[in-house]
């Protein structure tokens, strides 16, 4: 129901900062842990956006490392505006879940 | 690769065709209306044909021959998802390095995705939808300020380049003397401003070759038709009179020059400015 929606994409970011957070990592990388971690149909065409996104805005910090397969690959780090960034969505996404938790609560009463 | 080579072949057969087509076109009108070569016997359509016939085999061999050597790594349907990507993005506000950024990216994911033998369309869904999402990553910026701005750099670029070509041809005593035909004027702004966004957008929207030619051909064919029938039955009218004979400078002097490199390198860093700026916007959240 979600698919492709802005709800989706703003929860990815989250995710894509947290999943970057814990370890540095490249763009194939981030996708399957996505897809392993609950998004299962995923694409490359939805998360590249994302992360060229949050590279922009300077919540990363890349770097290109030499590959065997072929061109020189992006690994993305946390910078320290991605960090609080991700703190903000964190503090947020556990408000609207708590919220949106008790308005379903309260529908089926 | 197979697909790859047939793909290849199609494209410089289809080139050659419509370079043939034009010479053939440019021939006839020559010989039946000699006449067409208007004000010094200097023939123009056929120098305007020539012109589009190399610009269009330019276009080619940018777009389709010269590819990256790590997209030759990739088989049959992820090698057409890279091209059509590839070709999207040329339509785009990116800079040629933000492109090779983003190609770089892209050829890496679809190498990786094939090592995994996963279908093309479990990578790239839409790729129309993947090429707003990755402009729209950089940020907004207007296309239609650079198409304008693109317009007047090709326009520049263009005269130049045939006052340059005249100036060589008809061997006149300065370069700064030599005038350019005024009917070659509507033609290069039709081409800097419509065709080569046209031609991009098409390029970028639909990879099939015998769209690009026949738009190509199309365009041609209303340029000539139009001078053709202007010339054979409105010579009478003064002002059709003025378009085919009067010939005006472009650069005719140090200044004119001058003010021309000024303007090239005022447009260069306007496209720099509104992307440097649309970065900093999203900084800026």
């Amino acid at each position: 129901m979600i698919e492709n929606t802005q709800l989706l994409r703003g929860i990815l970011e989250g995710c894509i900062l947290a999943l970057i957070n814990r370890e540095e990592s490249y763009g194939y990388l981030v996708i399957e842990k996505l897809r392993r971690s609950g998004f299962p149909d995923i694409q490359e065409s939805t998360v590249y956006p994302i992360l060229n996104r949050l590279e922009k805005r300077g919540l990363f910090n890349c770097k290109r490392i030499p590959s065997k397969l072929g061109p020189p690959r992006k690994y993305y780090s946390i910078s320290e505006k991605g960090y609080l960034e991700l703190g903000g969505f964190a503090e947020l996404w556990k408000n609207t879940k708590k919220n949106v938790d008790i308005i379903i609560k309260e529908g089926f009463k | 690769m197979k697909e790859v080579k047939k793909q290849s072949r199609k494209l410089v057969i289809f080139s050659a065709v419509i370079i043939g087509l034009l010479a053939v076109a440019a021939a006839a009108i020559l010989i039946f209306w000699p006449e067409s070569g208007q004000g010094d016997s200097f023939p123009w359509i056929l120098i305007a044909i020539i012109v589009l016939g190399l610009l269009s085999l330019g276009i080619l061999i940018v777009l389709n021959v010269r590819r990256s050597k790590y997209a030759a790594l990739l088989q049959d349907d992820y090698y057409k998802m890279y091209e059509s990507i590839s070709a999207a993005l040329q339509n785009s506000t990116l800079s040629i390095f933000e492109r090779r950024d983003v190609l770089l990216d892209i050829s890496d994911l679809l190498l990786q995705a094939q090592q995994d033998n996963r279908p093309i369309n479990t990578v790239i869904g839409n790729v129309d939808d993947f090429i707003k999402g990755i402009n729209t990553s950089f940020g907004y910026r207007s296309n239609i300020v650079f198409s304008l701005i693109s317009g007047i750099q090709n326009t520049i670029y263009v005269l130049a380049v045939v006052q340059i070509a005249i100036y060589f041809t008809r061997g006149t005593d300065s370069f700064f003397s030599t005038t350019i035909g005024l009917m070659i004027i509507p033609y290069i702004v039709f081409v800097s401003f419509l065709m080569k966004p046209l031609m991009q957008y098409l390029v970028s929207k639909q990879r099939k070759v015998w769209f690009f030619a026949a738009a190509l051909i199309g365009i041609v064919a209303i340029y000539i038709g139009t001078n053709e029938i202007l010339h054979r039955f409105g010579m009478d009218i003064p002002w059709v009179q003025t378009y085919f004979e009067r010939e005006i400078p472009f650069i005719n002097s140090w200044i004119i020059l001058a003010v021309l490199i000024i303007i090239i390198a005022l447009s260069w860093f306007i496209k720099w400015f509104i992307r440097f700026r649309s970065v900093k916007n999203l900084q800026a959240g």
